[in-house]
C-alpha cells in the first residue's frame, strides 16, 4: 500500500498536527465553537486509485474551541466518538482547497455525518471555521 | 452542485382555488387557525373539497409561532382522520404546522429535530398543498418550518426537500381581510427573505432572478396594498411576491436577517415579520463594508438605485427604500422603538447572543458575524444605532 510521504499530505500524521496546532492557535475558531462539545472520527474512505487500501481515520477531541485530543487510528472501531464525518479522498481535497462547502457536501450527499445531526446544525459556524483551518495548512495531495 | 427545487404546481390568480376540486385524492384534513374559521375561510375551501366528492376534517388550532404541542394536536386528528390530503390553510405558522404534521403523520416517532436535510425522509401516502392567507412567508414554496421549542426557548429551523409543498395555491381573495398590522409584518418577512435570498453565499442563477423580481415586486406593491387593501391588482401581485421570495431562498438559504429575528422572536415573543422587518436594515449596514457590490446589484436592478450609482451609494439607497416603507407602515426601527425596556434587554442579552449564534443560517450570510459583532449588532439594534463596523 502507498502511504502518503510528504509531510504536509494529508492523512498523515504530520498534517493532523499541523492542523490541531493550526486550529489550536485560531481564534475565528475559538469563537465560534466556543460551547462545543464532542470529538470527532474524520475519515477517508478507501481508494484503490490512489492505492489508499485502508480508511484514513482521523481522531479530534473538539472541546470548547480547541482540540484537546488527537490521533491517527488503524481503523473506525479503534474509537467510540460522538460524530463522524466521512467522504471520498476527492471530496475531502475539494473541501479543504475550498472548492466546496463542507454543510453543502453533507446536504449533496457527497460527504456522510454520523451522530446528532440537530447538534452539528447548530454548530454550522464551527464546522465552516474547521475547514478553514484546514485551508490554511499548506496541504499536498495524492 | 446544486438543486433548484419547488412545489409541482402553482395555482395563482382569482379563482385559483377551484383547483382543489382537480386536485386528486379523497380524504383531505385542513389545517387552519380560528381567525381562517371566522372569516369564512374554511368554509370556502371544504365546500370546494365537498363539491369535488372528498371527505374533510380540519383542526384549527394553530396559534401564532407555533410551539411542537400544536403540531402534535394537529397530528393526533389526522392520524384518527387517516388523509391522503393534507392541506395548510393560512399564514405561515399555518403552512408549517401543517408541513411538520405530514412528515409526523408518515413518520410518528422522528424527532421533530431530525426534519433535517441529513435525514433521509419520504413521503408516500399524503400530498401537501399549501393555501397561503397571508402574503409573506412564502412557506408555500419552501423546504423549511419554524417551530418554536417551548421547553428550550428557541425556534426550530426545520429544513428538508420532503417540506415543500406539492401544490401551492394562491389567491388573492384570500388576502382581502388582512389588517395593516398583519399586511406590514408579513410584508417586511417577504422582503426580508428575498433581500436575503439575492445576497447569501448559496445565491445561484436560479434563485437570483427570483430574488430580483420579488423584491421589485414587493416595494412596488407592498406600500400600495397597506395603503389601500382593497387595492385587488396590488394585493394579487403581493401575493405572488411573496412566494416568489420564498422559492428564491428555500433555494439559496438566509442569512443573519432571519439569525436573529429568530432570536428576537423566541426571546420577546415579536411577530416573525416584525423582528426581521427591523433587523434587516441594520443586515444591509452591517454587510455594506464589505459586500456592498451585492446589495449594489439588487438596488440598481430593483429600482431602488440609478444604473450610474456605485455600489456603496446604491445599497445606502436600498437600506434607505427599505427604511421608508417601515416608516410608512409604522414598523418599529429598533427594539427599544418596539417597547422593549431596557432591563428586559440587558436581562436576555446573553440568550438573545447565543439563540443568534446557533442559527444555521450565519454561515449563509455574505458577511459571516463573529460573536462580538452579534453583541455589537444587538446594542445598535436595540438603541436604534446605524452598524459602523
Amino acid at each position: 500500500m502507498k502511504r502518503p510521504v510528504n509531510k504536509m499530505e494529508f492523512g498523515t500524521p504530520e498534517w493532523l498536527e499541523a492542523f490541531v496546532t493550526t486550529l489550536n492557535e485560531n481564534e475565528a475558531y475559538a469563537d465560534a465553537a466556543a460551547t462545543w462539545e464532542g470529538d470527532f472520527l474524520f475519515i477517508v474512505w478507501p481508494n484503490k486509485d490512489l492505492e489508499i487500501d485502508e480508511e484514513l481515520v482521523m481522531w479530534m477531541d473538539l472541546w470548547h474551541g480547541k482540540c484537546r485530543g488527537y490521533e491517527m487510528l488503524p481503523n473506525r472501531d479503534a474509537k467510540e466518538t460522538a460524530f463522524v464525518y466521512e467522504g471520498e479522498y476527492a471530496n475531502w481535497k475539494e473541501i479543504i482547497e475550498g472548492r466546496l462547502d463542507p454543510i453543502k457536501a453533507l446536504l449533496t450527499r457527497k460527504m456522510k455525518l454520523i451522530g446528532d445531526r440537530a447538534k452539528v446544525m447548530r454548530a454550522t459556524r464551527a464546522a465552516k471555521e474547521l475547514v478553514r483551518t484546514a485551508q490554511m495548512i499548506k496541504t499536498e495531495f495524492l | 452542485m446544486w438543486y433548484f427545487r419547488s412545489p409541482r404546481v402553482f395555482a395563482f390568480g382569482e379563482g385559483a382555488l377551484d383547483y382543489l376540486k382537480e386536485i386528486e385524492g379523497h380524504r383531505a384534513f385542513v389545517v387552519t387557525d380560528n381567525t381562517i374559521v371566522k372569516l369564512g375561510f374554511l368554509d370556502l375551501v371544504m365546500e370546494k373539497l365537498k363539491e369535488s366528492g372528498k371527505e374533510v376534517a380540519y383542526f384549527d388550532g394553530v396559534t401564532p409561532e407555533p410551539p411542537e404541542d400544536v403540531v402534535y394536536e394537529s397530528l393526533k386528528i389526522a392520524q384518527k382522520f387517516n388523509p391522503d390530503l393534507i392541506i395548510g390553510l393560512g399564514g405561515g405558522s399555518v403552512l408549517d404546522v401543517a408541513k411538520v404534521t405530514q412528515v409526523l403523520f408518515e413518520h410518528p416517532d422522528l424527532p421533530m429535530l431530525e426534519i433535517m436535510p441529513l435525514t433521509p425522509i419520504t413521503i408516500k401516502k399524503t400530498t401537501l398543498i399549501a393555501i397561503p392567507t397571508t402574503s409573506g412567508t412564502g412557506s408555500d414554496a419552501t423546504a423549511s418550518a419554524v417551530i418554536t421549542n417551548s421547553k428550550e426557548n428557541y425556534k426550530m429551523e426545520l429544513n428538508h426537500p420532503v417540506l415543500i409543498p406539492y401544490v401551492s395555491i394562491l389567491d388573492p381573495v384570500l388576502t382581502k381581510s388582512l389588517p395593516p398590522k398583519v399586511i406590514a409584518s408579513s410584508g417586511m418577512d417577504a422582503l426580508a427573505q428575498a433581500i436575503d435570498g439575492y445576497t447569501v453565499q448559496w445565491r445561484n442563477d436560479f434563485s437570483n432572478g427570483l430574488a430580483i423580481h420579488s423584491t421589485r415586486m414587493i416595494f412596488e406593491y407592498l406600500p400600495r396594498v397597506y395603503e389601500n387593501p382593497e387595492d385587488s391588482e396590488a394585493r394579487e401581485k403581493l401575493h405572488n411576491a411573496a412566494t416568489i421570495s420564498g422559492l428564491a431562498w428555500s433555494n439559496s438559504f438566509l442569512g443573519i436577517t432571519h439569525s436573529f429575528g429568530h432570536a428576537m422572536g423566541a426571546v420577546f415573543k415579536i411577530p416573525h415579520g416584525i423582528t426581521v422587518g427591523i433587523v434587516l436594515p441594520y443586515s444591509i449596514e452591517y454587510a455594506m463594508k464589505t459586500h456592498s457590490n451585492l446589495y449594489g446589484e439588487l438596488a440598481r436592478a430593483v429600482g431602488a438605485a440609478d444604473s450610474s450609482d456605485d455600489d456603496k451609494t446604491a445599497t445606502i439607497k436600498l437600506r434607505n427604500k427599505v427604511v421608508k416603507i417601515m416608516k410608512e407602515m409604522e414598523v418599529p426601527r429598533s427594539l427599544k422603538e418596539y417597547g422593549i425596556s431596557k432591563e428586559k434587554f440587558d436581562k436576555n442579552f446573553d440568550d438573545l447572543v447565543r439563540l443568534t449564534s446557533e442559527s444555521a443560517v450565519n454561515i449563509f450570510n455574505c458577511r459571516e458575524p463573529t460573536t462580538e459583532d452579534m453583541e455589537r449588532f444587538w446594542h445598535y439594534m436595540y438603541e436604534g444605532k446605524s452598524i459602523d463596523f
